[in-house]
């Protein structure tokens, strides 16, 4: 499709503690190695139901990935527990399938990362923690928005001139 | 490199969708159903638009025209609507051969002459949607029907007020609107109405609104370029307001597409200088009535706060001018 969700840091799909989604009545788990605690600790809270995981490391071809998720039954709830980079893959693969915001469960493992896209250059710049401004590689300056594009994936910058560098006009 | 410089203005008031129609101005579901339900209209400032519009496109095609691999049906569906349009309207300006699927496409003013076979993008040197947008001073966009809400999967934008065919690309209704401060006057949230309202259009019975906002000395404002017009913005004074300040005025129109079910949203954009308000006596006190009542939020979101004082100066010394001349002469 043109426009499938992706992972951003503000995802629906983002939460702290495992719960079974509405009218899921199996789960299957993704995860890297730094989830592996936290998946197995998924996988027991969920031990009435039937469940299916899958370890993956930056070796895993995609395809796998893919076949994982396809094989899953309508029903099946997908918990992605990964770093963000992995997160981020297992997430648009899962999504590829078919998979909605509201069939996934994703549990970060560390930092979240957040992007600007730059209105000048039309690249996407890392946001280094709670910044509100970037330099972009293009060397715009961007103030960060609050709006996101699945498309362009990221929040939106704007670009700026910092005070001190705009040439005086008039008084 | 484009030029931002205005080089023109409505010159036959009668064409200009002036947008007050009271003394003071609040968002609102404004939609009302259009009279005249074709589009195309030739204005005295056709070719100067068109030879501008063009020239924005060839130099920013990525801010300028968006679009997805998988629009192009819906594409043909809207060149056809507009090469339909324009020859019944205007039949001495443009001409079409329909031979089969083999079309021949003329447009007199322009000297300009295009055959392709209907349906097969590889005739054509642009996508349909872009050739076809070329020929007409409008912006188009195509907002495609998906679940309950509209996408926006293809845009021609070269008349923006804060309207990125790149930026937007793939958004939702809901999601192009969320910078909106959309308060109504009861101060309910309108953007949820109002896509429920789109949904009510029906094939060949197409609905109009008017929008409008400031120009400070420019052709468009978009995200991509806020570091220039930005700072520039505080150039105006209320001694250049008259000629600097442009009532820009979009008149929006939305068609149902019949078979791709989408919703084409065309925008006749127009300008006129402060100044020339007063050529209507009628237009010019309704504007200084609006300009002195704009709620802050609404003048930063359309980006004239910082010059909207200045302009407002502007009219209160020329309406004490007209109002003095008028008592002379008592
Ligand atoms: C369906 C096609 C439509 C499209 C593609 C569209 C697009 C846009 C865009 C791109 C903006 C600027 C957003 C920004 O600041 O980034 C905007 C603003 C706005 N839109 Fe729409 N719009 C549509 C329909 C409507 C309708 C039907 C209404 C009302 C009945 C409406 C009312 C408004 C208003 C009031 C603003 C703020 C404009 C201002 O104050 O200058 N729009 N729209
Ligand atoms: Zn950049």
């Amino acid at each position: 499709m043109y426009s499938r969700p992706v992972l951003f840091d503000q995802s629906p799909t983002l939460a702290e503690n495992f719960s079974l989604l509405q009218g899921r009545t199996k789960i299957a788990v993704l995860f890297d190695e730094t989830g592996r605690e936290q998946a197995e600790g998924i996988l027991e809270t969920a031990n009435t139901i039937p469940a299916e995981s899958l370890l993956v490391s930056e070796d895993t071809p995609d395809q796998k990935v893919s076949e994982f998720v396809a094989s899953q039954k309508m029903g099946t709830q997908l918990c992605i527990v990964a770093q963000w980079d992995t997160a981020y893959r297992l997430f648009s693969l899962t999504v590829e399938e078919g998979a909605s915001e509201e069939e996934i469960q994703t549990f970060i493992i560390g930092q979240k990362k957040r992007f600007v896209y730059c209105m000048k250059c039309f690249s996407t710049n890392e946001i280094a923690g709670e910044a509100s401004a970037v330099q972009c590689q293009c060397s715009a300056h961007l103030e960060v928005g609050p709006f996101f594009s699945k498309v362009r994936k990221g929040y939106i910058g704007y670009p700026f001139i910092p005070v001190e560098q705009r040439q005086t006009v008039g008084s | 490199m484009f030029t931002q410089k205005l080089d023109f203005k409505t010159t036959d008031l009668t064409t200009f969708p002036f947008p007050f129609t009271s003394g003071n101005y609040r968002y609102s579901n404004d939609l009302k159903k259009l009279q005249n339900i074709n589009c195309v209209e030739i204005t005295p400032e056709y070719e100067l638009q068109i030879k501008a519009k063009r020239r924005l496109l060839d130099e920013q095609p990525e801010v300028r025209f968006q679009s997805f691999p998988h629009t192009h049906e819906m594409q043909w569906e809207v060149l056809e609507m507009l090469v339909d349009m324009a020859v019944s309207r205007y039949p001495q300006h443009f001409e079409v051969e329909k031979d089969g699927k083999n079309w021949t496409f003329k447009n007199n003013i322009l000297a300009e002459e295009e055959s392709f076979v209907f349906g097969d993008s590889t005739t054509l040197k642009l996508e349909p949607f872009d050739y076809i947008g070329r020929h007409f001073h409008n912006d188009f966009v195509l907002m495609v029907q998906r679940d309950d809400n509209y996408y926006l999967e293809v845009g021609q934008v070269s008349y923006a007020a804060l309207f990125s065919a790149h930026w937007n690309k793939g958004m939702s209704f809901n999601e192009i609107h969320a910078p909106v401060p959309f308060v109504s006057r009861k101060g309910d949230q309108m953007a949820e109405r109002i896509r429920q309202f789109l949904h009510s259009i029906e094939a060949g019975e197409p609905w109009t609104r008017i929008n409008w906002n400031l120009m400070a000395n420019r052709w468009d404002v978009n995200y991509e370029t806020m570091d220039v017009w930005e700072p520039e913005r505080s150039l105006i004074t209320a001694e250049n307001a008259g000629e600097l300040v442009r009532l820009r005025v979009e008149e929006q129109k939305f068609y149902r597409m019949p078979r791709s079910n989408a919703i084409l949203f065309v925008l006749n954009t127009q300008f006129l200088p402060m100044e020339d308000l007063k050529l209507r006596q009628e237009w010019f006190d309704l504007t200084y009535s609006v300009l002195q009542d704009i709620p802050e939020p609404m003048a930063e979101y359309k980006g004239i706060a910082p010059y909207l004082p200045q302009t407002v100066e502007y009219l209160r010394r020329e309406d004490e001018k007209i109002k003095a001349s008028k008592e002379s002469e008592a």
